[in-house]
């Protein structure tokens, strides 16, 4: 039952408050990941709960029982990080089978417990082979069965992906999904990787400066964000500031400079109050004339990326926005220096309260 | 004249063949991107550019002159490492103006090339600071800005962004190509980031395994690929396996496992030779009507997986072959959920025709 409970969990390192009283509930059965820029605390939070960190203040609960006291290895926890941490000198099978010899588990038991582990990461064939033999993914896929030949029920992984090259990256992510969910396991997974998170995990945290800024489902996150820093965070967006002239039955009217107004379905806010609109590049389509909730300016350049381009707009109150479609057959529809028409639906458009320090310090990732 | 040419460049180490005769020309001005896996040879390659290496075999000539025997710091060319190294007891200002300063540059002009270069990287209001006082991102705009004070016209980027978060990563490498093309410098960069090779390079070679597979402009490494290799590398596909079975003046048909037949406009290949045809992630539609557009194919969702932007559908098909689609969420965009019945659509043009390869698909496309 390897439910995990956090309780006011705060670390310093001298001045710098490196987590800064998270209260957090992982489930049993769930698979979490933690995000957040260089320096958050991710990492941190991660190490606090394998035992690797002690907590200043706070208390972390597993399975219900308080383990602040409790060492690592009596923690009943599999962690892999980063840096692939095989023995060099051991075939595959030596090195999961290890540690359950050490710890004097029946070799029986054992035997069994690295065959099915071997199964699970498809390498029954390979248990002879030697670290340098096999590929970087296939050694982390390796570290992921020795981390859990102690039968732990809960996994905790730090970056577990990030020495390895983009492809493989995104393959052995679905896998590392695979195993936890087949094996009922509970996951805590940290990354950089916002693509990463979003696409294995039941619920995303994004953490700022030490604290949970917001957590929830990868597809709310992405589609509602709570905050600026989360729609910046997690995916390509437009930011516009304007004033709220009008709070109609639908939703607020917000001014955004030149005289453009944009219905938007937002109700929280007031007349007067200056605020950010946030909106998903591929929220945004081109229209063959002006109308409600649209903006005309000119393209200024093209952006290919494979299947996608990413057109930079130049409006015409001077902003620059970025619209991405999706490329069709064919020639593309239209090329730098046209002058074009964008609209953005009102139930597309975020609202956010304009921030205290200024728009480009609450977005800033570093 | 090319600023770089690589003649049949060839380095081993042991029993291993880094680079096998690598052919090369690099434009002056030009933003190359040399994309592959770990081991492929890409920073070798680097190196021996920089002159960090010397090749076994096989010229490196710059501006017309072979270099080979040149060392490094003759070679108006800057190598910079994936662990950007900055002196950590020196401010960025003392960082960058390093080699204008050994190099005896008169005082203004040291402080102009400076400025000049701080101002570039958007770091003049940081330049008291020292290293460790400054994100990642910040200092690897350092360690750019000493590379490009050093006077030196050809920057060799080994995994320039590789050290830094994603997010990050997408911001910096349009900053990067912008700096480059607005110094007109040279870039050789190189990175097993197809999304970053496509968004920054004029340019992109795609080694593999110390050979070149293939080179061409973004658009042509995406939309022509010439191998399994390369469209399995760059961007996300489908590989089919099947038999032609008809070719004619408009295409080919192909015959999948299960008696499933589709269209392809590919018209190289002959009747009963055993193929691969690939499908890209996002030309694959979806749809529940009957007839969705060409090769309409009946199948289920079994399952879907947001990534962020876009939704992955994984539809298996009546032969039970799974084929995934990638949509871009948009305006328009409607949700399938698992157990639906859906029409799956491609067109013959998106379809890549290859040859069976002879060490077998997964040879080919396996990347774990």
């Amino acid at each position: 039952m390897p439910e995990v409970k956090l309780v006011n969990v705060t670390k310093r390192y001298g001045e710098i408050l490196a987590n800064d009283h998270i209260n957090l509930t992982i489930k049993d059965g769930e698979y979490v990941s933690v995000i957040g820029p260089s320096g958050c605390g991710k990492t941190t939070l991660i190490k606090s709960i394998a035992g690797i960190i002690t907590p200043d203040e706070g208390e972390i609960y597993i399975g219900g029982k308080l383990v602040n006291n409790i060492p690592i290895e009596d923690r009943s926890i599999g962690y892999v990080f980063q840096n692939i941490a095989l023995f060099p000198h051991m075939t595959v099978w030596n090195n999961i089978t290890y540690g359950p010899t050490v710890k004097g588990m029946v070799p029986e038991e054992t035997r069994a417990l690295a065959l099915e582990m071997l199964e699970m990461i498809k390498l029954g064939a390979r248990s002879d082979a030697y670290p340098n033999e096999l590929s970087g993914g296939t050694q982390q896929k390796t570290a992921v069965a020795r981390a859990l030949m102690s039968r732990a029920e809960l996994l905790l992984l730090d970056e577990p992906l990030g020495a390895l090259d983009v492809k493989v990256r995104a393959e052995l992510r679905y896998e590392l999904r695979r195993i936890v969910k087949d094996l009922g396991l509970t996951a805590l997974h940290v990354t950089h990787d916002q693509e990463e998170a979003m696409s294995i995990s039941d619920r995303v945290i994004v953490m700022k400066k030490g604290r949970i800024v917001e957590e929830g489902a990868p597809i709310s996150l992405y589609t509602q964000p709570k905050n600026l820093f989360t729609a910046n965070f997690v995916g390509e967006a437009n930011f516009l500031t304007g004033v709220i002239i009008e709070m109609a039955e639908e939703g607020a009217v917000i001014e955004v400079g030149d005289g453009t107004r944009l219905m938007t379905t937002n109700k929280d806010r007031s007349v007067g109050e200056r605020v950010v609109i946030a909106f998903r590049p591929e929220y945004a389509t081109i229209e063959k004339k002006g109308g409600t909730n649209t903006f005309s300016g000119e393209i200024e350049d093209m952006l290919y990326s494979g299947s996608i381009v990413r057109l930079r707009v130049r409006l015409d109150n001077g902003e620059l926005i970025v619209v991405k479609k999706a490329l069709s057959l064919g020639k593309p529809a239209y090329s730098a220096g046209d002058e074009i028409t964008v609209k953005v639906s009102p139930e597309n458009l975020l609202v956010y309260p304009y921030p205290k320090e200024g728009l480009s310090k609450e977005l800033a990732l570093e | 004249m090319p600023l770089i040419k690589l003649m049949n460049v060839t380095k081993r180490f042991g029993k291993i063949t880094a680079l096998d005769h690598i052919n090369l020309s690099i434009e002056n001005g030009e933003y190359l991107c040399i994309l592959g896996q770990t081991g492929a040879g890409k920073t070798t390659l680097l190196r021996i550019i920089a002159g960090l290496l010397e090749p076994d075999e096989g010229d490196v000539y710059i501006e017309g002159k072979r270099v080979n025997k040149v060392p490094p710091e003759e070679r108006n060319a800057v190598y910079m490492f994936q662990q950007f190294a900055l002196f950590p007891h020196m401010n960025v200002w003392e960082n960058v103006s390093f080699g204008p300063v050994i190099k005896n540059w008169s005082k203004d002009r040291v402080k102009n090339v400076t400025s000049e270069v701080l101002e570039m990287v958007r770091l003049a209001e940081r330049k008291n600071a020292f290293p460790h006082e400054l994100s990642g991102g910040m200092q690897q705009r350092v360690a750019l800005a000493r590379g490009i004070a050093s006077g030196a016209k050809i920057l060799l980027l080994d995994e320039p962004l590789g050290a830094l978060d994603a997010r990050l990563r997408v911001d910096l490498r349009t900053q990067l190509r912008k700096l480059v093309k607005d110094q007109g410098l040279t870039a050789v960069h190189v990175t097993h980031d197809q999304e970053e090779a496509l968004m920054t390079a004029d340019r992109i070679v795609i080694l593999r395994s110390g050979r070149i597979e293939q080179v061409g402009t973004p658009h042509e490494i995406y939309s022509k690929p010439q191998s399994i290799f390369v469209t399995s590398f760059v961007g996300g596909s489908n590989f089919l396996e099947g038999t032609v079975v008809e070719v004619n003046s408009s295409g080919s048909v192909v015959d999948l496992r299960g008696g499933l037949r589709i269209k392809v406009a590919d018209t190289s290949r002959n009747i009963g030779e055993r193929v691969v045809v690939a499908v890209r992630l996002e030309d694959v539609s979806i749809g529940t009507m009957e007839k969705l557009g060409e090769n309409n194919l009946k199948g289920v969702i079994e399952s879907t997986v947001f990534v962020g932007g876009s939704i992955e559908y994984q539809i298996r098909l009546k032969n039970h072959a799974v084929i995934s689609s990638r949509i871009l969420f948009s305006d328009t965009f409607k949700d399938f959920k698992p157990g639906e019945a859906v029409v799956i659509s491609f067109h013959p043009e998106r379809c890549y025709v290859f040859p069976y390869p002879r060490a077998g698909l997964l040879k080919e496309i396996e990347a774990i």
